[in-house]
């Protein structure tokens, strides 16, 4: 009896801070680091991972879509809230929602989703008939609905400083570029106020700093270090699966790129599992796909093993080589470590790679190859391949739009790599820390990070 | 050349051969010392540059044994002793180990040599080592040279290697720091000194000074490749620039890396020649002012030498071309040489020879008017005996006529009368010819124009001539210059025209008389030539011969009167004539007056 008296005492005294706890509160500013940084505020395709990160970050939240992925990845209604096709998916209708509140003060309207989808999409014919939206395309866009859940899909109208306008939970509020930008909640946002008043981003931030920041509770959400199985810093870690691909890049039509055997060899030279277990401490995969296999599910047709004897024959009969520039992000560590550690086995083939770090303020012109770090923006194959292609300027992979299954999507792939104008070596994943402080968090399994329903406790 | 002008230029030569060679000798013994002490130099440069050498190859070693026993390799020793021991977590480590110690080069090495961890190529892992075999005991091994491996190609590098042996497996730690112009800085160069490393493996092939990479000067390329295949320190000089100031002594040390074969680099120290080349200069500079002042003390010297050994001979020349001139009353002061020396012996040898030519002539004078008196009585007895014979015979037959009284005693009386008076006149005649021979007057001179006087010859024959039956062309060319002598005008006059008469009679059928002046320096020539029958060397040579004529008139004196006046002009009057081809007369006078004629010269207005 007195036992159970003590239990419901201790039951009933902790019952407030229970309650406490898991109630949202309104207010507070998010205070986000992260590496990359940008200037501007285009939608473009970008090479470079952290940037692509804090781009697709900050028009996740302030600009809609009209179709989001739940945590299963399947699309769900946003900004459309039905639609239809014909003409094995050649045409596409879509109701867009009414009533829609842009930050400007306005009302979406048709017309400017029309606006904005075919700035991305010119191959499309996008129309308005009465309320529904009306995308025409001369081949079949079977995951349209993937494609326009991609963040470069996001409807946004340019402010009269070039900044976005959306109707997303939040709007941008100061921005000096490279350096912060802040988000204030949007207030009249059609799918409601979020919890924060701001979300402040830093931009350029090193993981080191990142983490110091978190450890003196200067910070809120951090990067983590994808390469630390341990966070460095106090705080919750979370990673997403591997969806960066670390591959070489040849410059399309460059002389020294002149002859597939040179890449070919190149190649065959490329040591992936020592890259992987050693360079990125085995997070990830090492892989000679563009996809990784939890997206694609055909990685392991996709061979994978270094072959010096191979790349040697390939390369002796071209005699003298020149040696061949390789640029890599001079911000980037690992991709320092990568790019030298691919000179290195691309000498043991007798192929002379240089690397050299570029940056904004310094890029390396007529490079004959590039290290790239790019972030898969969605977890579906053909959206995925397509936006690749788009980034390296491989037209091949444009067909992976119009690929319905995955032998088709293999193929397309298979063509893409079949010259090696592009060398997978391995996906690694994105992490994440976030204070203790912070509740509701939510990630998809492709990084896809939700803001609006995140909440922080009060400073004490 | 004179004597003064040989003195002159022997002691010239001598100075500036002298200060040639001495300035030659000090130059050459100015770059042996700068050599000399160039090459301690050097030296003393090296052993500062080894003596740092092996400081940083402590340092390095000392910091290399830190790294063996911290904490951190410790841990990651032991942790790949372990059967799965993943090396992976460690491919930083050399990384921020390096960082710590300031060490620009350190890898971490396995057992069998693989790469576990690269601070300057991180990405090198897995790459295999293969010297780590070549030293048994690597913690008794000083720091030596290497190249270090990089991306961006070999760097020369300072290592040292450490062991650590935790349990029964080996690590290795080979540290490294790089050799470049950071480390060139560390050393002391003295003024004027160059230093320089060329690395010849590195990827860029640098060489570098204490501030950085420079460019390679073409001189000093071939010194790195001679010291390179030697293997072996050289020396050269060589030209680091474009102006004369950047001469260098280059010496070429070769570093050599563990196995002290193969040069793994070059240092060189380069002194400047400047200084020496001032000073060369200086020294030229020096010898010049020497040579130009031996120069002018030559002149003096030879001046005064040639004052003291060629003024007597000069003195001498001067008198012997006196004598020669006829001036045999000539002497020379014995009293401006030293009295016992050769040239006293040779004044005093000169002043016994004029005086024994004095005498000489004299005693041919006086033997030549003795013979000159013979002559003149022998012709005068000659020139007398002829007039007197018919005298004689004349008076015998008028003695005779009147003994025998002839009835053409008359007639007989009055030629005998008329030969006898026609006799005594030549008798006159030779005797007033040959008295007025005797009575020549010496000429009183004047300043006379010798073209005038021949012009007024011109003018007096000139009618004669063209008149004459076989005429005779007369030609004049006088000269433009001055012709003004020191003679008796009226002597002259007579002479002169002597010789005009002379060459008519010798152009019975006509020809041409030349009258000729001309100038020198010194003397006036007067020429009087004809184009007669001439004559041949043995008339040529009596020609002047008192009452010697080839002619069927006159008294054979004319001639010998025209060499006396002349004679007592102080000229002299020569003939030159061969048979058919004509006689010219030539005289030449002296325009300064002779002794005999200054002592009676007449100024002239």
């Amino acid at each position: 009896m007195k036992r159970i008296f003590l239990l419901l005492v201790a039951a009933l005294s902790l019952a407030p801070i229970a309650r406490t706890a898991s109630r949202p509160r309104f207010g507070g500013t998010l205070r986000v680091e992260v590496r990359g940084a940008i200037s501007s505020f285009e939608i473009t395709d970008d090479a470079n991972a952290s940037r692509a990160l804090l781009r697709d970050l900050v028009l996740t939240h302030v600009c809609n879509r009209l179709i989001t992925l739940n945590a299963n990845g399947d699309p769900q209604p946003s900004l459309a809230i039905s639609w239809r096709l014909e003409r094995d998916a050649r045409t596409w209708y879509f109701v867009i929602r009414e009533g829609v509140n842009l930050q400007n003060g306005t009302v979406l309207t048709t017309q400017a989703v029309i606006t904005a989808l075919s700035a991305q999409n010119p191959d499309w014919h996008a129309r308005a008939s009465g309320n529904e939206l009306v995308i025409q395309s001369e081949s079949p866009v079977p995951n349209i609905l993937y494609q326009l859940a991609a963040p470069h899909n996001s409807v946004c109208l340019s402010g009269n400083n070039g900044q976005w306008i959306g109707s997303g939970p939040f709007q941008i509020g100061d921005f000096q570029p490279g350096q912060q930008i802040e988000l204030r909640a949007f207030d009249d946002a059609w799918q409601g106020r979020p919890f924060l008043d701001r979300i402040r981003i830093q931009m350029s931030r090193s993981f080191a700093d990142q983490a110091a920041d978190l450890q003196t509770e200067r910070a809120d959400l951090i990067e983590g270090d994808p390469m630390q199985t341990r966070p460095a810093a106090a705080g919750t870690l979370s990673f997403t699966e591997p969806v960066e691909l670390f591959a070489l890049a040849f410059t399309p039509n460059h002389p020294a790129n002149a002859d597939p055997s040179v890449r070919e060899a190149l190649a065959r030279s490329l040591d992936r599992n020592s890259i992987h277990s050693v360079l990125l401490h085995k997070q990830g995969q090492p892989s000679t796909g563009l996809l990784p296999g939890w997206i694609s599910g055909y990685d392991h047709l996709f061979k994978s093993t270094q072959d010096v004897a191979a790349a040697r024959q390939l390369r002796n009969p071209l005699g003298s080589l020149l040696p061949l520039s390789l640029n890599y992000d001079a911000n980037d560590d690992l991709a320092r470590l990568v790019a030298e550690r691919a000179a290195l086995n691309a000498r043991a083939a007798g192929i002379t790679l240089q690397p050299r770090p570029e940056s904004p303020s310094f890029r390396w012109f007529n490079a004959d190859a590039r290290l790239v770090r790019l972030r898969l923006e969605s977890p579906d194959k053909g959206t995925a391949l397509s936006k690749i292609g788009s980034i390296l300027n491989a037209p091949k992979l444009q067909a992976a739009q119009s690929a319905a299954t995955p032998e088709a999507m293999f193929a397309v792939e298979s063509d893409a790599l079949k010259d090696s104008s592009i060398i997978p070596i391995a996906h690694i994943p994105e992490a994440y820390i976030r204070a203790a402080g912070v509740h509701d968090w939510s990630m998809t399994s492709w990084g896809n990070i939700g803001l609006a329903d995140l909440w922080i406790e009060a400073p004490k | 050349m004179s004597l003064r002008t040989r003195l002159l230029l022997v002691f010239g030569g001598i100075v500036v051969i002298t200060v040639a060679l001495v300035s030659y000798a000090v130059s050459v013994g100015a770059r042996k010392s700068f050599e000399k002490v160039d090459d301690q130099r050097t030296a003393a440069f090296a052993r500062q540059f080894e003596r740092e050498f092996n400081l940083q190859g402590q340092d390095v070693a000392q910091r290399a044994s830190a790294i063996a026993r911290s904490q951190a390799l410790r841990s990651m020793a032991l942790a790949l002793s372990s059967p799965n021991g993943d090396p992976g977590p460690y491919v930083n480590l050399a990384e921020s180990l390096a960082s710590e110690q300031q060490l620009d080069y350190l890898e971490i090495l396995s057992q069998d040599g693989t790469i576990i961890s690269s601070a300057q190529w991180p990405a090198r892992f897995g790459v295999r080592l293969p010297w780590v075999d070549e030293v048994p005991d690597w913690n008794a091994q000083p720091s030596f040279l290497e190249y270090a491996d990089t991306p961006q190609g070999a760097e020369l590098a300072l290592v040292s290697v450490r062991t650590l042996n935790p349990g029964d497996r080996k690590f290795l730690i080979a540290a490294g720091r790089r050799i470049d112009s950071s480390f060139l800085q560390n050393l002391v160069v003295p003024k004027d000194t160059r230093l320089f490393l060329w690395q010849p493996s590195s990827t860029a092939g640098a060489l570098e000074d204490a501030q950085g990479p420079v460019s390679m000067p073409a001189g000093l390329k071939p010194l790195l490749e001679e010291s390179l295949q030697k293997r072996a320190e050289t020396k050269r000089l060589v030209r680091l620039g474009d102006s004369s100031d950047d001469a260098f002594m280059a010496h070429a040390i070769p570093l050599t890396g563990r196995d002290s074969k193969r040069p793994l680099a070059i240092l060189v120290v380069a002194s400047s020649r400047g200084e020496l080349r001032a000073l060369q200069q200086q020294i030229g500079t020096i010898a010049l002012v020497v040579a130009l002042g031996g120069i002018v003390l030559s002149i003096i010297a030879s001046g005064w030498s040639a004052g003291c050994i060629s003024r007597p001979i000069e003195e001498l020349s001067v008198a012997a071309q006196d004598v020669a001139a006829g001036n045999w009353e000539r002497k020379v002061d014995a009293a401006s040489s030293n009295n016992k020396d050769e040239v006293s012996q040779l004044v005093t040898s000169f002043n016994q020879m004029t005086d024994e030519l004095l005498r000489q002539r004299d005693r041919a004078l006086q033997a030549e008017r003795v013979a000159a008196w013979r002559e003149l009585a022998r012709r005068l007895a000659h020139e007398l005996k002829n007039p007197m014979f018919p005298l004689q015979i004349t008076i015998e037959n008028l003695m005779k006529a009147r003994q025998q009284n002839s009835p053409e005693f008359d007639e007989i009386f009055a030629e005998s009368t008329s030969t006898l008076l026609a006799e005594l006149g030549n008798l006159k005649k030779i005797v007033s010819r040959f008295s007025d021979f005797s009575k020549m007057p010496l000429p009183q001179l004047q300043r006379v124009n010798v073209n005038q006087i021949l012009e007024e010859l011109a003018k007096l024959f000139s009618p004669q001539l063209a008149s004459a039956t076989k005429p005779i062309k007369l030609e004049t060319k006088l000269t433009s210059s001055d012709a003004t002598i020191s003679a008796d005008p009226e002597l002259l006059r007579r002479a002169l025209e002597n010789l005009v008469l002379n060459a008519i009679d010798a152009m019975p059928h006509g020809g041409v008389l030349r009258m000729t002046t001309s100038a020198a320096d010194g003397s006036v020539a007067v020429e009087i030539s004809d184009t007669g029958a001439g004559m041949d060397a043995e008339e040529a040579g009596r020609i002047f011969t008192p009452y010697y004529t080839t002619k069927q008139h006159g008294t054979g004196l004319g001639l010998a009167i025209v060499q006396s006046v002349i004679s007592d002009h102080g000229a002299t009057i020569s003939v030159s004539s061969r048979p058919g081809e004509g006689t010219t007369f030539r005289m030449e006078f002296s325009r300064q007056p002779t002794r005999q004629s200054t002592d009676t010269m007449v100024g002239k207005a």
